[in-house]
Parts: structure tokens; sequence; C-alpha cells
């Protein structure tokens, strides 16, 4: 797979942070943009990646996003609400979280380079994922589930905002992500 | 008739009385009508105001029965003067103030913004409302503008002298400047009275929230129309006023796109909407009760493929012998009602109100 050749369709749930992801992927991706309310239109099978984005409101919100989530074949990435979404399809819980994380920035508690990286969060619910998700990153600050990939099933879901700029060392976890591709 | 008056650069301002004012409905398509005026006015300078929506909703009260979505005045000549050279009106005016939104009401929609944050509906509204006095019929509106350009002391000033009502605008604000592919905006966000040290404000938590969330939002409107990848430039600099402080950032990038294409997508601009912008916008028409009108669009000039436009906050109305000024505050999830109510009444800090509120 050439550099040019992978292709990510991004899911958008009427998000304000759309570009930014798309900017963040690329060069390694060529974007295309989709709204939620249109992918039942959409043929997906030649797309490398597909991104659910952020979003206002919660993943019951949005069942035909949770529908689709659930039969694709491709690798997934989940951004917040998308991660929640991954949580709910895979039997974790997804609730109210007070007080909500808008702005805000926390230190991971990670493996190796990822330790004590400032990331960028937005979420006012939190994430339980299921034992099926291994855990690879939560919050110094008050212990949230902030990045989790599903044991068996291509799901790599953000709690966090890897394309906000208080994010740091963003190239890292697009790093991450190309190595998870093809494991 | 009245000239108009719009900031340029630095300390200088436009200075027009011989020009022509073309308007654009709300029937018409915006961008359609800023093309048209850019081919058949390309070289001439010109000062642009937009409303905050051409969404006219059917609900909210409205001040007018005229109000153009987008004015542009093509100025034949203008000249450039200093801001000192606006002399100081002699005349006094008989103004008296009162908010048109009682506190408990304002305390509420507070309230319950904070409610449908906590649910995950959106990070931030930015809540409005105004403040209106009546005006006695001989009072020139321009020599109010005057009266009050001293008070505010801003750097984004304009009059506007459109067909039955006048805009006084005293905007700190910044919303975009492009200067060939360079483009810039500016967003303001995180208040504290001006007695205040900066650094409790920059240490502020909420305040700090409440500007990185739009910072990341007018990333990514200012990177729909760059064609590399926008940089933060400045973050948390200091804004002082003499009627408060300010945290404010600037986000840069080069674009190849014009005027037109650019507000389509960057209007209504994020610091006076929300986030994410599609849902504060639904909240804000189901929250306020009156019409933006001009307030929050945004004003400035234009020449060539460059221009300057502010946002167009800190502003009056003139219209029917009553003078309206408008506030807002960004309501987040970490706001105190009664806080978020003090920095509204803060900001129409130089208006002459009816009594204490």
């Amino acid at each position: 797979m050439t550099q040019m050749s992978r292709l990510a369709l991004l899911i958008d749930h009427d998000d304000s942070f759309i570009e930014n992801i798309k900017f963040w992927l690329q060069p390694e991706f060529k974007v295309f943009v989709i709204n939620h309310a249109e992918i039942a239109s959409l043929d997906m099978k030649n797309y490398d990646l597909i991104v659910f984005s952020p979003g206002p409101k919660a993943p019951q919100d949005y069942p035909h996003s949770l529908k689709l989530l659930t039969q694709l074949e491709q690798p997934v990435l989940g951004i917040c609400l998308g991660f929640q979404m991954m949580s709910v399809v895979s039997g974790g819980e997804v609730e109210t979280y007070s007080p909500p994380q808008h702005g805000k920035t926390s230190l991971l508690k990670a493996a190796g380079a990822f330790d004590r990286l400032a990331v960028g969060r937005y979420h006012s619910l939190r994430c339980e994922p299921s034992d099926d998700f291994e855990v690879l990153a939560t919050s110094r600050d008050d212990d949230c589930v902030m990045w989790a990939q599903h044991q068996t099933k291509k799901y790599l879901g953000f709690q966090f905002h890897p394309e906000s700029f208080l994010t740091e060392s963003s190239e890292l976890y697009k790093k991450y992500i190309l190595d998870w591709m093809i494991k | 008739m009245n000239p108009i008056i719009c900031f340029y650069e630095d300390d200088l301002l436009i200075h027009s009385d011989d020009y022509i004012l073309v308007q654009c409905d709300h029937y018409t398509d915006l961008t359609a009508f800023l093309e048209k005026t850019q081919s058949e006015y390309p070289t001439q300078m010109k000062v642009i105001q937009v409303n905050f929506d051409d969404l006219q909703k059917q609900n909210a009260e409205s001040l007018l029965e005229n109000d153009p979505a987008i004015s542009v005045f093509i100025l034949n000549h203008f000249k450039l003067i200093d801001k000192k050279d606006l002399a100081i009106p002699k005349e006094k005016f008989n103004l008296n103030f009162a908010p048109q939104l009682a506190k408990n009401e304002f305390l509420e929609k507070v309230r319950s913004i904070r409610f449908d944050i906590q649910n995950g509906r959106y990070y931030q509204v930015n809540l409005t409302s105004c403040f209106e006095s009546k005006v006695e019929p001989h009072s020139d509106p321009f020599e109010i503008f005057k009266y009050y350009f001293q008070k505010f002391n801003s750097q984004y000033s304009a009059f506007l002298p459109r067909l039955d009502s006048e805009i006084l605008c005293y905007s700190p604000e910044l919303f975009l400047e492009k200067k060939g592919k360079s483009i810039l905006t500016r967003p303001i966000k995180g208040t504290t009275s001006q007695n205040q040290p900066f650094e409790d404000l920059l240490k502020n938590t909420k305040e700090n929230a409440e500007l990185s969330m739009i910072v990341d939002l007018l990333r990514n409107d200012l990177q729909a129309v760059c064609f590399e990848k926008v940089v933060v430039s400045e973050h948390r600099k200091e804004l002082s006023l003499n009627y408060l402080i300010h945290t404010y950032s600037e986000i840069s990038g080069q674009t190849d796109l014009f005027l037109p294409e650019i507000l389509k997508h960057m209007l209504p601009a994020g610091s006076i909407s929300g986030c994410p912008k599609k849902e504060s916008l639904k909240a804000i028409f189901e929250l306020e009760t009156n019409h933006r009108h001009f307030y929050t669009g945004c004003i400035g000039w234009w020449q060539n493929d460059d221009f300057k436009l502010n946002l167009a906050i800190r502003s009056f109305l003139h219209s029917k012998n009553t003078l309206t000024y408008f506030s807002g505050c960004g309501i987040v999830y970490d706001s105190d009602p009664e806080k978020e109510w003090q920095e509204f009444l803060r900001k129409a800090k130089h208006l002459e109100l009816s009594h204490e509120f």
C-alpha cells in the first residue's frame, strides 16, 4: 500500500472539527467527508479507514451510524462520540460525566512515548468500554478512559481529540494508526 | 447627509460622504450578491456590513421593518482621518437604558444552557440580549456615535447610515483580515473586570477552556478556506479595554479564495455562535427572543481582494428614535449564572442605565 493510495472516509456527525480532523490525517490519508445522514447512499468498501467523527448529543441519537458500525469490515477510528458509539455496540457503558470536560486538557497515563502527553478533551459523557477493549490510556487527573482498542474487531477509539491544538504530539497517534491498520 | 465612518489601519478611519448603497435582501443568494458586487466594483473602496444570520426567525421581535441581509457602501470618494479628528460633541444626550431581558430570565437561560451542555448537546453557546433607550427626535445619530466613540475607544469602530437606521459600532474584535493570500482571525473569549490582574484571567480554567474551544472551532472554519494547515499564531494574549480585560488568540493561514466564498464558509462567526456551531445556532434560535440584526455579523472594508472585517459586537442600532445596545456572553458548563449576568452588564458599562441592575 503506497501512501497516496490510503483512502479514509470521515463520517461527519454535524461536528465543527471536521476540517481539523481532515488536515490531521493528511497527507498519509486522502480524506473524503460524508454527513451521517447520507451514509446509506455510499458504497464503503473502497475505503481503507472509516472515521466516526465527534459531534453533539449521544450515540443513541445516531441509530444509522450505530448500525453501520457493526457492518464494517475495514479498520474504524472513533473520535469522542465515535468512540462512545464503538463502546455502545460492543456492550460497554456510556454515561453522563460531570463536570463536562470541554476545551480542557489532561495528561495521559499510558505506555511509552504516550505517557504524560497533554490531550484536548470535549466530552460530557464517559465511556466504560467492555472487556473486549484494551485500554491504551486513561487521564491522570480523573481516570477516564481516553484511548482504547478492540481486541478482536478493528476498532480504535479516542475519547480525547487528537486533532485539537490542545493535544501534544498528534503525529504520534497517526503513526500508531498506520501501524495498527496493517497488524 | 451623514458620513460613513469605518476603521482602516491603526488610528486611521475611512471617512466618506460620497457613496452608493447597495443592499441584498433575505431572498437573494448572499454569495451570488457578493460575487456580483465584486465583479461590478472590483477596485473601489467598499464598506460592507453583513447581518448575523439571513434566517430571520418568525417568532422573534424585530426592531426593523427593512433589515437587509447585506449592505455594501461603494465609496466614490473617501479620505483617511485620524481618530482624534472626530470632535467630541458638545451636545448632551438624554439617554436612559434598560435591559430588555429581566435578570431572572437571563439566569434561567444560562441554567438551561448548562443543562444542555451536561447532556452533550453542545460545549458553548453565545447568549445575547439588548438594552434600549429612547432618543430625543432631534438628536443626530452621528453626534451620538462620536459621543460613544470617545468612551469605548475601540479599535474597530464604524458608523453606518443605512436607509432607515444607523449602526454605531465599537468592536474590539477582528473577525477576518486578508492581505494578498494571507488571512487571519483573532477571536476574543475570556473576560475579567479591568481592575483584576491579568494573571488571574490566565489562571482561570473556565475562561481558558472558553477560548480554547473557540480556537479549535476557528481553526476548523479557517481551514475550510485555506490550502495549507492553519496555525495558532497567538494564544491567550491580553486585550485591555477601559471597561474590561479579555484574552484573545490568533489563527492564520493562506487562501486562494475571495471574500464571497470565504464568508460563505465562515459565517456566522464561531466566537458569537458557539460550538459545535450547527447545534449552538439551533439553541440560539430557541433561546433568544430578539433579532440580532447586524449584531454579531461583521463590518469592515473591502478593496480589490483585500479586506478587514470586525465582529459587530459592542454596538448600537439607531432606529425610530430608539437606541438599542446589544451585549452577550459565551456560556459554558462552568459558567456561574450570576457572574455571566455581571459580565453582560459590564459590557454595557458605558451606557447610561436607568437604575442599578
